[in-house]
């Protein structure tokens, strides 16, 4: 038993850390939340760090690194806040198409995927649900394929994407869709939500696609779509964690600087017990998501331990923003403080693939509670 | 990073739940749980029943009597038998306070004095530090021993001491030199509890484990019992403070904690109600990060290397939530889970109750949860530089 970093683990860390300090400084992301909030520039420069390429077997010109390595990526990610495409393109869709693509959509996506060339967004939630189980975006035998409608909500980058990862329903069950996004019947609209990120309503009307479009077999959508959201789930926890200790690290910076009776906020004790807190919480965060990614690199299953570390870290992130603008105090909550960015990406994120309560509820059913 | 336990650790889990299963180790923790209001809870016979596997001293040498294994498996033993019930402070006190002490910073006489004897379950030891007008703020401690020939002459009170009735000898930090700025002139002595001078007085605590007052009135105690030299009784302490608190015992509690919740939860077939669910699958995931601190901080040890940083969090963290999951056991067993198991017909044999009255204890003792935050904000944080 050895839960640090080995040092090849602590110089990737180092390596995006660094990547995304240069690289996605708070100018960028107040510029790119004015506009469309998607860096074709910093999306390149890391495909050409392996960013994207990081977890794809070698076989499809990926450099076979193991989930943990993925995770600190996502650590590093959060940190600096860098909006991007990448879990829906290499987490969700390019694991997606590697275990159950055919051999032809293997081939021919893979290896774009590894390079930045292809963006792929997942159009999974209707409404307010993100259930696989429960999506009515309904696929009927067309022409020479399948033809999709329905709406589709909250598919991040859609506006920059290649193709929509569309979950549907067919006469057999829930299916994957590879959707092109340049066609008349697929309308993108906006969502304005809080993090001013790049949301959007999706609406399908009668969309034709080949039969080679379908990824998987048909019906056969639910299993591996659940597996591999759990997958990005512990992304999401990586995220929310390096954002997490970043705004920690930014607050307790400013707790030792700021004076205020004659004394540096930190050593009030009413400051210091609470970021002793913050920081013990944080770190036992930490070694779950290790432990979790760990699992997954020795094969072992992690069955309900990914909902479970979603839900805590959901909850950890939300409570660290919260704390950290009131450490700041009025300039915490003012726009032009660091602080308020990650508030409302924490909102986000805790709720990206299933807020706390309906995770905690799988937790609950492994513990035998029913 | 390797998260997991090697295939002889598991085996050894596995042997140790085996063994607590058993119907005559069952009959010893119930017998142990039925006593009358007050009694001392502690088992010879259960006691000597794991020394005899080897298992209350695995991680010392063997030529102390030791298992010669790691504090890794002295972790996994000592995990499955707080879990299963098995009344912990006289086993931890004497093997990894005490003992442990004696271990890293004693003489070789001393070590092979008293550890075998522990380690084979013939003695019991304890620690004499707090007093009545220094607990957290231990320095200000006013024991004293003065010199007599080779011998040192011990006066002084400490208070909440455990199994000061049940012990053969304590660990007592006292005041040596009476002018030196108060984290100086304190010494480390092994005391006789059996000695003239030395009486213990039981004080009803709110838990079922009592602890005592001892006093100590002069106290001849041999200069050879002194560990170290005197004067660097705070230095030692603290070393002996930071391999003692893993957290571990803590978190072992409060996991026995949580299956109960569970098992009262399963009783009263409450497991569908959303309320329910919700906290204790919020308690289970938050047990899963105490256990991580716990056994990063083992794990650590066994390398050599002691932060008592990680420390302080693994003992806060684990503790904080014993807390919360009593009260919430308290709220779903309702009326009958305030029934003590000295009733008629007490629910899931009076365990929550019991739990409630104990856990106030676990964030005051071995370092309060102020003491490990101040720790973890000055020594870790640095939150005055």
């Amino acid at each position: 038993m050895d839960m640090r970093l080995d040092s090849e683990q602590q110089m990737t860390r180092d390596l995006f850390a660094e990547f995304f300090a240069r690289e996605c400084p708070s100018t960028l992301l107040r510029e790119l939340e004015a506009g469309d909030g998607h860096s074709p520039e910093v999306w390149h420069k890391l495909a050409a760090l392996d960013g994207m390429a990081l977890s794809l077997p070698e076989h499809y010109d990926g450099l076979a690194g193991t989930f943990t390595d993925l995770a600190l990526l996502y650590e590093a990610m959060g940190q600096s806040l860098y909006p991007s495409p990448h879990l829906w393109t290499v987490v969700v869709a390019g694991e997606l198409i590697l275990r159950v693509g055919s051999q032809g959509q293997k081939a021919a996506l893979l290896p774009k995927i590894a390079t930045g060339e292809m963006v792929i967004a997942l159009a999974l939630a209707e409404k307010g649900s993100d259930d696989p189980s429960a999506v009515q975006t309904a696929a009927v035998p067309g022409a020479n394929g399948f033809r999709l409608s329905g709406q589709k909500s909250f598919v991040e980058f859609a506006h920059v994407a290649d193709a929509l990862l569309t979950v549907a329903r067919t006469e057999a069950g829930v299916t994957l869709f590879l959707v092109p996004v340049d066609r008349k019947e697929v309308a993108l609209s906006r969502q304005h939500e809080i993090s001013g990120g790049q949301f959007y309503r999706v609406d399908l009307d009668g969309v034709e696609v080949p039969a080679d479009a379908v990824l998987g077999p048909p019906g056969g959508g639910l299993e591996p779509l659940n597996d591999v959201l759990d997958r990005a789930r512990v992304m999401l926890a990586a995220r929310m964690l390096g954002g997490c200790q970043a705004v920690f690290d930014l607050t307790l910076r400013y707790a030792k600087e700021r004076e205020q009776f004659g004394q540096r906020l930190a050593t009030f004790q009413s400051i210091a017990f609470r970021l002793a807190g913050m920081q013990t919480r944080i770190d036992g965060a930490h070694l779950l998501l290790y432990k979790t990614a760990w699992q997954v690199d020795q094969g072992l299953s992690i069955g309900s331990e990914a909902a479970m570390l979603k839900a805590l870290v959901g909850d950890l992130y939300r409570h660290v923003t919260s704390e950290a603008i009131q450490i700041h105090g009025g300039f915490g909550f003012a726009e032009e403080a660091d602080p308020q960015l990650y508030y409302r990406r924490a909102a986000v994120d805790a709720v990206l693939l299933g807020s706390a309560m309906g995770l905690r509820d799988r937790v609950a059913d492994s513990l035998g509670l029913f | 990073m390797d998260f997991g336990f090697t295939p002889e650790q598991d085996a050894l889990r596995q042997e140790v739940r085996s063994f607590l299963e058993r119907d005559d180790a069952q009959a010893l923790l119930r017998e142990a749980h039925h006593r009358p209001f007050r009694e001392e809870m502690f088992s010879w016979e259960l006691h000597r029943m794991l020394a005899d596997r080897g298992w209350l001293a695995v991680h010392w040498p063997t030529e102390y009597g030791g298992g010669g294994k790691t504090a890794i498996e002295m972790g996994i033993i000592a995990e499955e038998t707080i879990r299963a019930g098995v009344p912990h402070a006289p086993w931890a006190l004497s093997v990894n306070i005490f003992g442990n002490a004696v271990l890293f910073l004693g003489s070789e006489e001393q070590k092979r004095k008293y550890l075998p004897r522990i380690a084979s379950g013939e003695i019991l030891c304890n620690i004499l530090y707090t007093e009545p007008d220094a607990g957290s703020d231990l320095a200000s401690l006013r024991a004293r021993a003065a010199p007599d020939g080779d011998h040192w002459i011990i006066n002084g009170t400490k208070i909440f001491n455990s199994i000061g009735h049940l012990a053969d000898h304590g660990l007592a930090v006292v005041r040596t030199d009476p002018d030196a700025a108060r984290y100086k002139g304190l010494t480390l002595f092994i005391v006789d509890m059996h000695a003239p001078g030395v009486t213990v007085r039981p004080m009803s605590m709110l838990s079922d484990e009592w602890v005592n007052e001892v006093s100590l009135e002069d106290v001849r105690v041999p200069g050879a019992n002194m560990i170290g030299a005197p004067g660097e009784g705070w230095r030692l302490l603290n070393t002996a403070l930071a391999v003692e608190r893993t957290g571990l015992d803590f978190t072992s509690l409060t996991a026995r904690y949580l299956d109960a919740v569970i098992a009262v939860i399963k009783e009263k077939q409450l497991g569908g109600d959303r309320f329910v669910r919700q906290r204790i699958a919020e308690c289970y995931a938050e047990l899963q990060v105490a256990r991580l601190l716990v056994w990063r901080v083992v794990s650590n040890q066994v390398r050599g290397e002691v932060n008592d940083i990680f420390s302080a969090m693994s003992k806060m963290y684990g503790t904080e939530l014993a807390k919360r999951l009593t009260r919430l056991g308290m709220e779903i067993g309702g009326l009958e889970a305030l029934l003590t198991r000295w009733d008629r017909d007490p629910l899931a044999d009076g365990w929550l109750e019991a739990h409630y009255r104990q856990a106030p204890g676990t964030t005051i003792a071995a370092g309060t949860t102020e003491i490990m935050l101040y720790l973890i904000a000055y020594r870790g944080l640095r939150v005055h530089k």
